[in-house]
């Protein structure tokens, strides 16, 4: 079997989904805010998805696919962190849709956390910004009602049973979405309720071009691997510059002079960036003590 | 009503009683109607007598409505009609009249759901005001 890009119609996936997002772009020129959810296990082709939907909404706008190259990706964001700040390039480029992907970091249980309180807050006031989010998520159960009931998620894709060929999509509506949500809260097995639920639509998507797709491939791999070098250093209980000299209460250049004189070895060094432990912090430290008492002296 | 033969208190009002009996004289009339069809177009030489008895038995029941929602002069020609007619033509008529009168009531009206499209999610969203 030949692999395709393209269906016959000329999209890489099923035009029920081309009509349903030609209907949030309606939906966002009249002001309002508009978000369409992607979630599916791992492997499930979320961020390919997602792709596809951003470039078809850029083509739209008569613009050309997003930018996927390594340093220069404003409409895709890994984490939420990275969305904030891309959101804002993306409205100072008048680009239409925003691509939030690994957004596990915004969920439930950390409701009470600044991050989250963060990101509500930009999702209540995003609609001015005139931007289509897309989230990429592994179950959308794990996101706050409180959006939900706001009715800025306006439509779910639940992406399942991918193949080397294509994926599948079921897509349900604000409605359908809250009716799955409170049966997955009494549901062992939340992922049946998909198969109890009908969807408003069904269909299948193709995968990127190899190129695109290595492109992507580099991005999210770099994503992925800052995920793991911050859960590493975290792990080890190690520090970078910038939380030493937080805790020290100096700036980052007298740390740098300090931890030169001091000749301190860094623990770690993953790519350019030099992680410490606890004993150097404590050198520098005591090093910061000598310095005020030899001031006094003087 | 109360249903005193027994000691629970399940109370049926009286207009779904009669809901009830009126969709069973339709369907008993349309029965009738199909045998009277059936007969007919098999060539057999077929009466109107319980095609009529069971529509006046239908107009009957509707007695009541039909007198509040009809002019006197109206509601006696419908009834003559019912009553003294030979020919299957204003039979059919007043088939189709008491028809469209169960249909203004409710009692036969079942198409009142919101015809939309339900593929697209967006619409749906708007149809139930999210």
């Amino acid at each position: 079997m030949k692999k395709r890009y393209t269906y016959d119609h000329g999209l890489p996936f099923s035009e029920k989904l081309g009509d349903n997002c030609k209907s949030l772009i309606k939906r966002v020129n009249g002001n309002k805010a508009a978000m369409i959810l992607f979630d599916g296990m791992v492997g499930e082709g979320k961020t390919t998805a997602m792709v596809h939907v951003a470039d078809f909404i850029n083509h739209c706008h008569g613009l050309p696919d997003i930018d996927l190259q390594l340093k220069n990706h404003p409409q895709l964001a890994l984490g939420g962190v990275e969305f904030l700040k891309q959101l804002r390039v993306c409205f100072d480029k008048k680009l239409p849709v925003i691509i939030y992907d690994e957004a596990g970091d915004f969920n439930k249980r950390g409701s009470l956390s600044k991050f989250n309180a963060m990101m509500n807050r930009t999702f209540e006031t995003f609609r001015a910004f005139k931007i289509i989010v897309l989230v990429g998520l592994p179950a959308f159960h794990v996101l706050d009602n409180d959006l939900l009931d706001k009715g800025i998620p306006r439509l779910l894709m639940h992406l399942s049973g991918r193949n080397d060929y294509y994926g599948n999509f079921q897509g349900y509506s604000l409605s359908r979405m809250m009716y799955l949500k409170y049966v997955m809260g009494k549901c062992v097995v939340k992922p049946q309720v998909y198969s109890r639920v009908e969807a408003n639509f069904v269909g299948h998507f193709l995968d990127l071009t190899p190129e695109r797709s290595a492109a992507l491939d580099n991005i999210s791999t770099k994503g992925k691997l800052e995920v793991l070098r911050s859960s590493e250093i975290k792990a080890d209980g190690l520090m970078g510059y910038g939380e030493m000299a937080n805790k020290l209460g100096r700036s980052i250049d007298w740390l740098r002079r300090a931890i030169a004189r001091l000749n301190v070895k860094p623990k770690r060094t993953i790519g350019r960036a030099k992680y410490f432990d606890e004993m150097a912090l404590n050198r520098v430290a005591d090093h910061l003590e000598h310095d005020y008492k030899n001031r006094g002296k003087k | 009503m109360v249903n005193f033969n027994n000691e629970t208190t399940v109370t049926t009002a009286a207009g779904d009683v009669v809901k009830i009996l009126l969709l069973q004289r339709r369907a008993d009339l349309f029965e009738a109607l199909e045998k009277y069809n059936k007969e007919k177009y098999q060539g057999v030489a077929s009466g109107l007598s319980i095609v009529k008895a069971r529509l006046f038995t239908l107009f009957l029941e509707m007695q009541g409505a039909m007198k509040r929602k009809l002019k006197e002069d109206e509601y006696i020609e419908h009834l003559g009609t019912i009553k003294d007619s030979s020919e299957i033509e204003p039979i059919l008529d007043e088939i189709y009249f008491l028809n469209e009168q169960l249909d203004k009531m409710g009692l036969t009206k079942i198409d009142t759901r919101k015809q939309y499209d339900d593929t697209n999610a967006e619409t749906e969203n708007k149809i139930k005001g999210l």
